[in-house]
């Protein structure tokens, strides 16, 4: 445990992006944290490694050329999706919920390779989506052949994610295929579903996708969250947008 | 008898059945009437809704609905429903997303 305070201590711009998320609307501790290893106490090894690695991820992205993706939107929509896949599964009460948070986060990553790599065909899915009104990723598999769900899968393989994430961002849009972690691929799914809905900014997407019931089913709540959950995205959001996105324009 | 949600839960409601937390734990029992101070607990312990006597989901959202500029909630409504066209709006889930959504767009309106 004093392994991981360490480390992050050492580096300083990431100790201090943590301390300000733990003190954000993201806990709601009633007294400040100073310090990384206090926050280890408090949250917990795993989930201040997962929050490390959910900030990182986004400034290694930062100089991503722009020219089919808008970053800053891009990544908004991101952390709308991990908040809510958080809610839920505190709703679920649900181990380590910031495993949630990263799946959620990370969802649409693929979309950063599939289109700084691909540009010609990117445009061409892009523009048959906004042209005719198909969701994004159906364009994507008709123009390309796969889509940013599988693409963000093998991305997150290469880099030896655990496995629960990886599955979670490949199948986020036909969560039965997960045979896994059929709850954690439900929760990026619906989670998906309501930031799109809430137009808490958009990874390219302006359309809600389809709805595969069986991972509402797989949650088992009821629709009466919804209330509730869609007013703490809202604040959350609100609270800690700037801090991971800092230095992102 | 209905479930409806915790915002349209409202002072001398009769509680059908028992209000369970998130963990089990019985908050309060059916049979009650329900007192501002209730509502302020059911919150704190993250009860999303619960079971009142005469009166259903829809008539609670219908008058909560009531509430609001016709005009207005029309407008929300047909932009909003748009961005539906895929997902479509008879699921139960995408039924109660949007109708919050058009509530949150309004709000975020009048602030």
């Amino acid at each position: 445990m004093r392994d991981i305070a360490q480390i992050i201590s050492a580096d300083q711009s990431l100790s201090a992006r943590l301390l300000r998320l733990v003190n954000s609307a993201f806990f709601w501790f009633p007294s400040r944290i100073d310090t990384i290893s206090h926050a280890v106490t408090i949250i917990g090894t795993k989930q201040l490694r997962d929050l490390a690695l959910a900030t990182s991820v986004i400034q290694m992205f930062k100089g991503i050329p722009g020219e089919l993706i808008r970053v800053k939107p891009f990544w908004q929509h991101c952390i709308a999706c991990g908040i809510g896949s958080r809610i839920l599964a505190s709703f679920q009460k649900m181990p380590n919920i910031e495993s949630f948070f990263v799946s959620g986060l990370l969802h649409d990553i693929g979309q950063l390779i599939l289109y700084s790599d691909n540009t010609e065909q990117a445009k061409e899915a892009l523009t048959l989506s906004a042209e005719e009104g198909k969701l994004l990723y159906i364009s994507e598999r008709n123009v390309m052949g796969l889509d940013h769900a599988e693409v963000g899968g093998l991305l997150l393989s290469e880099w030896r994610l655990p496995k629960s994430i990886e599955e979670t961002v490949r199948f986020h849009h036909r969560p039965a295929g997960s045979k896994r972690f059929p709850m954690e691929a439900s929760i990026a799914h619906i989670s998906d579903l309501i930031a799109n809905a809430m137009q808490l900014e958009t990874s390219g997407e302006r359309l809600v996708p389809i709805l595969a019931k069986s991972a509402w089913d797989e949650i088992g709540l009821s629709t009466s969250v919804l209330a509730p959950m869609t007013q703490q995205m809202d604040q959350q959001y609100k609270d800690s947008v700037d801090l991971f996105l800092e230095g992102i324009k | 008898m209905g479930v409806i949600n915790l915002e349209d839960l409202k002072p001398d409601m009769l509680l059908d059945d028992d209000v369970l937390a998130r963990n089990g734990r019985v908050l309060l029992r059916g049979g009650n009437w329900l007192t501002e101070k209730h509502l302020g607990i059911f919150k704190a312990w993250g009860v999303t809704e619960a079971s009142v006597h005469r009166i259903t989901r829809d008539e609670a959202a219908a008058s909560a609905a009531e509430e609001i500029d016709p005009t207005i909630l029309k407008a929300t409504e047909e932009r909003m429903r748009s961005r539906f066209i895929h997902s479509g709006t008879e699921h139960p889930l995408l039924a109660e997303l949007l109708r919050v959504c058009i509530f949150r767009n309004i709000q975020k309106l009048e602030s």
